[in-house]
Parts: structure tokens; C-alpha cells; sequence
């Protein structure tokens, strides 16, 4: 039943569970509280470098986010972060900003969606 | 299931994948996993660890993960055998990088992100399935990038290894014929022109009859590792055992002279000439390139004509044994 609160388009607890197999709620809070703590870093990461228009900075923190977003069954997330990374290694400036705007909207989305499920499992 | 303990290496930049690698190895039966953030920190423990598997992530922040493969594939890590299996994390975007990979043989690519079951599928195939890798000097050349090297297929890669076990064996051969022409050569001398144990010996003399004991039994089983070809990192330790031991030779010997009332006595200045002898063959010991087989038992030739010139009959044991005849 708790389950069906959370959005497998933001976050599929069914991959996150598949990847680590294992579906204790120990090993579920152990990977969210991990990802977020992960995650802000380079969400930091990529809005410093698109502040300072240094592109593969962009590119690199999205590789690495797209890595740990796919790791954790953040879909969404993971796509923004792959497109990201393509827009920014080949230079498409006006792309990369039009990204940067969706991610930072979609970011907190994705936080929250953590912390329910979190709580739900008594993380 | 495999049976024993294999040391697996996990390389990511990403703290959380790393983790996540490094506690699913963890979880697989008969797999003790490593883990490294970094380039510096995995060459490190490529170094001191005898690595069975290495995963790494191809983008390591200014290194990648193809300069650990370069370097493992071309011997350059003590510890690691060249030849373990690799298996590279890619992204689609490095097709040059994975070119090189492929080049330098890399046994597997996974694309992220991967599950715990199929990781573990992927190490229990490649710890029990071996993959045909060519010699050392195959990588380095390809390294120069001078021209492509012509690869060696498994079975002249096999004839290869046979010749140079032939030649290893000749070489063996030739040190058994100059270890017996000293034995021969022994028989004929006097006792007296070996160190001479002087009478009323005390606990220190015993001491380095000891260690002398002990110096050439690591260097027979040093030894032993190269005449067998064993892995670097076997030979590795019994080289240090040899060090060590040849070390505390020196020492104890030392320490001895310093508390005897006649350190310039007949045998003090004897042993003093042996010892002299013995340091620069135990420089050239801790320095010498295992690799260089032919090099590596030109030495230890030098240093078993050492020990069979300074002690082969020490005369501790001889006094236990007139000692003994006495109490009979």
C-alpha cells in the first residue's frame, strides 16, 4: 500500500530494489539517504559550473549524476542528467540552458518524493 | 561458487556508485572487494594488493580508467598479476576511449546502471573463465604506438611460454652445474679455510649461525619462485624474505663483534670480509627486476657461491656435535 504513493516516473522503488537486490527497508533508506546526500553535491556541482558558462564541468557533473540517479531508479532525473551531458559536451549552449531550467523544477520534485518514501520506511 | 578469496578492485570517482560496487563484491561468495575513488588510490593498491579483478569506471576525473588497464596489461604493478581480468564501466559517448580498451584487452564492458545479480554473474564468469592476454612486451609496444604488434595467438602464446620455461630450465640447469662444482670443490678444502668457529662460542655466535641458516633458506625458496615461474607477487615476498634475512645477517653479526672482547680476532676478521662481500649482492637483490629472469638468476647464482664459500659447515654445529660425541 505505501507504496503506491511513489511515482516510478520520479522515483521506481521496483528498480531501485532490482539494482541493489535486496528490498529491506534498511538496504531502501541506505541507498535514498545516500543518493541525496550524493546527489546535492553535484547539483551544486552543475548549477556552479552553468553559472560560470564552464561546459564540461556541466558535462562531467551530469555524467556523474546520471550515474547515481540510474543507480537509485531516479528516472527522470537520470534522463535530464544524460541530456544534459550530451547538450553540454557538444557545445549546444542554448540546449543546456533550456535543461537547466527543467532540472532545477524537477529537483525538489525529486527530493520530496525521497522524503515521503523515506518516511514511509521509517528512514 | 568459487573457492577462494579473490581480491577484487572497484574504481569509480562517484562516492555512491563505489560504495554500491564495493558492498555488492562484498556480498558475493568467495570475493573480498577493494575500493578506490581515485587513480592514485587504486595504482596503490594495485601495487601492494595481488589483485584478482579489477572494475573500473572509464572516467576517473584527469585519469581514466583505460590508464589502469594500460598499466596493469603492461606489468607495471608489483603486486597484480598482468593478466587478471578487467571489465570497464562505459558510457556511449567514449567510443575512442573503448576503442583503446578493446585494444589493450579489456575482458568485459558493463553499461550503467548494472544490478547486483548481473554483476555477479559477470565476476563469477570471469574469475573462472580465462581470456587469452599476450605478453607484457605486446601492450608496451603498443603503448609506443609505433606500429601495430602482431598479436600472439594462445597457442604460440603457448609455445612462447614453453620456450621460455626451456630456456628458464637450461639456465636452472646451469646453475645446478656451478652450485655442483662448489659442492665438489668443498669436499676438496680444508675445513679451515671456512670460518672458523672459534672455541667456547657464545649465544651470539648460535645467533648468526642462525640467520645464516635462515638466509639460505629464503634464498633457496626465492629460488625456487623463479626457477617456477610463480606469480610477481610470490616472488615479490620471497625476495623481501631473502632481503630480510640477509639484513638480520648483518646486523646480528655487527652486534655480536661490538660485545666481543677480541672483535679482530681470526674469525671476526674473516666474517667481517664475507659480510663486505654480501652487500653489494643484497643492493643488487633488493634492486634487481624480477621480470628479468635470466638477470634475476645470474644473482642468485652469485649469492648461493657466496653462501656455500662462507658457510657451509659452519662449526656451531660442529661443536654441538663434538660436544655431543663428549657427553655420549
Amino acid at each position: 500500500m505505501k507504496r503506491k504513493t511513489c511515482d516510478s516516473n520520479i522515483l521506481n522503488l521496483a528498480e531501485l530494489i532490482n539494482i541493489y537486490g535486496d528490498d529491506s527497508a534498511e538496504t531502501i533508506t541506505t541507498a535514498l539517504l545516500g543518493f541525496l546526500e550524493s546527489a546535492s553535491i553535484y547539483v551544486h556541482a552543475l548549477q556552479h559550473a552553468h553559472l560560470e558558462n564552464d561546459l564540461p564541468a556541466v558535462s562531467a557533473a551530469a555524467h556523474s549524476l546520471k550515474g547515481i540517479c540510474g543507480l537509485t531508479g531516479v528516472t527522470y532525473l537520470a534522463s535530464l542528467s544524460g541530456q544534459l551531458e550530451l547538450a553540454a559536451a557538444t557545445h549546444q549552449h542554448a540546449n543546456v540552458a533550456a535543461l537547466m531550467l527543467e532540472f532545477a523544477a524537477h529537483w525538489p520534485v525529486v527530493q520530496n518524493q525521497i522524503q515521503c518514501v523515506l518516511e514511509q520506511y521509517g528512514g | 561458487m568459487l573457492l577462494k578469496n579473490f581480491n577484487v578492485l572497484v574504481v569509480d570517482d562517484v562516492v555512491l556508485m563505489c560504495s554500491f560496487l564495493y558492498n555488492a563484491v562484498n556480498k558475493v561468495h568467495g570475493c573480498r572487494a577493494h575500493k578506490a575513488f581515485d587513480y592514485k588510490a587504486a595504482a596503490d593498491i594495485l601495487e601492494h594488493e595481488p589483485i584478482d579483478l579489477l572494475i573500473t569506471d572509464i572516467e576517473l576525473g584527469s585519469k581514466s580508467g583505460l590508464d589502469l588497464l594500460m598499466k596493469i596489461r603492461t606489468n607495471a604493478f608489483t603486486a597484480t598479476a598482468h593478466d587478471i581480468p578487467i571489465i570497464v564501466f562505459s558510457g556511449n559517448s567514449y567510443r575512442e576511449l573503448l576503442q583503446k580498451c578493446i585494444s589493450f584487452d579489456a575482458n568485459d564492458f558493463l553499461v550503467k546502471p548494472v544490478t547486483y545479480a548481473h554483476l555477479k554473474e559477470k565476476i563469477y564468469y570471469h574469475l573462472e573463465h580465462e581470456k587469452t592476454i599476450q605478453p607484457p612486451s605486446y601492450y608496451i609496444e603498443l603503448m609506443r604506438g609505433v606500429k601495430k604488434p602482431e598479436r600472439v595467438n594462445a597457442e604460440r602464446a603457448r609455445q612462447s611460454s614453453i620456450s621460455t620455461a626451456r630456456a628458464i630450465k637450461r639456465r636452472a640447469a646451469a646453475t645446478e652445474d656451478i652450485l655442483a662444482e662448489y659442492e665438489e670443490k668443498l669436499e676438496n678444502l680444508d675445513r679451515l679455510e671456512f670460518l672458523f668457529w672459534p672455541d667456547k662460542v657464545t649465544t651470539g655466535y648460535f645467533q648468526i649461525d642462525r640467520r645464516l641458516k635462515n638466509l639460505v633458506h629464503t634464498v633457496s625458496f626465492f629460488y625456487q619462485a623463479c626457477i617456477n615461474d610463480y606469480k610477481p607477487v610470490m616472488k615479490e615476498t620471497e625476495r623481501r624474505r631473502a632481503c630480510s634475512a640477509a639484513e638480520a645477517l648483518i646486523h646480528i653479526a655487527t652486534r655480536t663483534r661490538r660485545a666481543e672482547q677480541y672483535p679482530n680476532n681470526e674469525f671476526w676478521n674473516e666474517l667481517v670480509v664475507r659480510l663486505d662481500e654480501l652487500r653489494p649482492l643484497l643492493a643488487e637483490l633488493r634492486a634487481i627486476d624480477l621480470r628479468n629472469t635470466y638477470e634475476v638468476i645470474e644473482l642468485l647464482i652469485k649469492l648461493a657461491s657466496w653462501w656455500v664459500d662462507t658457510c657451509k659447515s659452519p662449526l656451531v654445529n660442529e661443536v654441538d656435535e663434538q660436544n655431543e660425541t663428549e657427553n655420549m
